[in-house]
């Protein structure tokens, strides 16, 4: 794999380009803006804010492509951020409205950045629009949320390297990665999924019964037994590392070892926490056995 | 292997890995689902029953007349509380 020493992206002045950008909304709306950006940062967004730069350093883009690319990305993840907070029911009118304003106003700029890399006809906008069709369309909300900005601006470095033959190596990279992001926010938000009557895929692995307000006593039960009883924790935090991995194999083929790496990581660490749930929760089962069985167990009442 | 001695048969219905595992599986149970514990308490054949599980007489009569079943329902709620992801995540 090529190796090249790759700057490190200046996420301040990524900042400070999406405050300039923000700044022509309202002062209530720049608040929601910024609230909303905050959600957004790295660590647990990695992958949006350094995509583009490593895939634009591994492809040897001009670092003020890939900085312009990253900006409009992170415009884009707030804007669909907002437009799905909207649309989850849970605000009131007057933050709904605000949400879907500001939401436009953030897609627009995102869209603007590409207007000077790309002239009306680049099969670049086609791309786009089918893009944000999937999005919107899509049932596997927060997995589409996350793909939508991601894939934009992939797209958009391939294109503008002139690597259009390695696209589908990078939608398979993505996939594979947001595969994972998607199983580990399920593996981390599944008792406030259920409390909130989300649908969520750890839970469905581990129960037949449909994610109804009337079975939850029973899912959460179900889900709790796996993990003290069984190998639910590693097999779960297994399947993140195993989509990571594959992702990172195909960073490396694709010449990023910066994404590569990030991506191996994310392998790492989900095995780790794997470990770490599955001794937690075996744990808690051997004192609970001790607690009602310890002296039929130690006297042997059998 | 000199000092091994062979144990003396006990008539169980299962063996001593079997019986820890079918315990856990009760004790679990009756962690995460308070009906099932009250059930165990109640009725520990009925309860064990319905996991596929036979016990013994003296595990019966063990979980009928010799377990504090007061003493438990207020260790348990630290067991249960445990329980919570975020009791995990949060040091990650």
């Amino acid at each position: 794999m090529r190796t090249i020493d790759v700057p490190i992206l200046d996420v301040s002045a990524i900042e400070a380009a999406f405050g300039r950008h923000a700044a022509a909304l309202g002062a209530d709306d720049l608040g929601l803006a910024v609230r909303t950006l905050d959600r957004v940062r790295p660590p647990n967004w990695t992958l949006e804010w350094y995509l583009p730069w490593w895939l634009g350093q591994a492809f040897g883009l001009p670092s003020e492509t890939s900085h312009r690319i990253v900006t409009s990305n992170v415009l884009g993840l707030v804007a669909v951020r907002l437009e799905d907070d909207a649309n989850d029911g849970e605000m009131g009118v007057g933050e709904l409205e605000a949400a879907r304003r500001v939401s436009a106003r953030l897609f627009a700029a995102a869209t603007d950045l590409y207007r000077p890399l790309f002239g009306p006809g680049s099969p670049f906008w086609a791309e786009l629009d089918a893009t944000l069709s999937t999005w919107r369309s899509s049932a596997a909300r927060s997995l589409a949320t996350r793909g939508a900005p991601l894939n934009v601006g992939a797209r958009a470095i391939c294109l503008l390297a002139d690597r259009a033959a390695s696209v589908p190596v990078v939608e398979a990279c993505l996939d594979h990665a947001l595969t994972a992001l998607a199983l580990y926010d399920d593996l981390c938000d599944w008792e406030t999924d259920l409390a909130a009557g989300r649908w969520n895929a750890f839970v469905a692995s581990l129960t037949d019964a449909p994610q109804t307000a009337a079975n939850r006593s029973r899912n959460r039960a179900a889900v709790l037994l796996a993990l003290m009883t069984g190998t639910a924790a590693s097999d779960a935090f297994g399947r993140v590392a195993a989509e990571a991995d594959r992702a990172a194999a195909l960073a490396r083929s694709l010449g990023s070892a910066e994404l590569a790496q990030h991506l191996a990581t994310v392998a790492i660490r989900a095995v780790a926490q794997g470990s770490d749930v599955a001794s937690h929760y075996a744990g808690a089962a051997d004192r609970a056995t001790t607690l009602i069985f310890g002296a039929a167990l130690s006297g042997g009442t059998g | 292997m000199d000092n091994y001695e062979v144990p003396p048969h006990i008539d169980l219905p299962y063996g001593y890995m079997e019986r820890e595992v079918a315990f856990k599986l009760l004790a679990a149970h009756a962690m995460v689902d308070p009906e099932f514990h009250a059930w165990l308490r109640k009725d520990p054949e009925g309860a064990a029953a319905h996991l596929h599980i036979r016990l013994t007489e003296n595990d019966l009569i063990y979980l009928r007349e010799i377990v504090d079943w007061d003493r438990i329902d207020k260790v348990a709620d630290d067991i249960r509380e445990s329980l919570r992801l975020e009791m995990v995540t949060n040091s990650w």
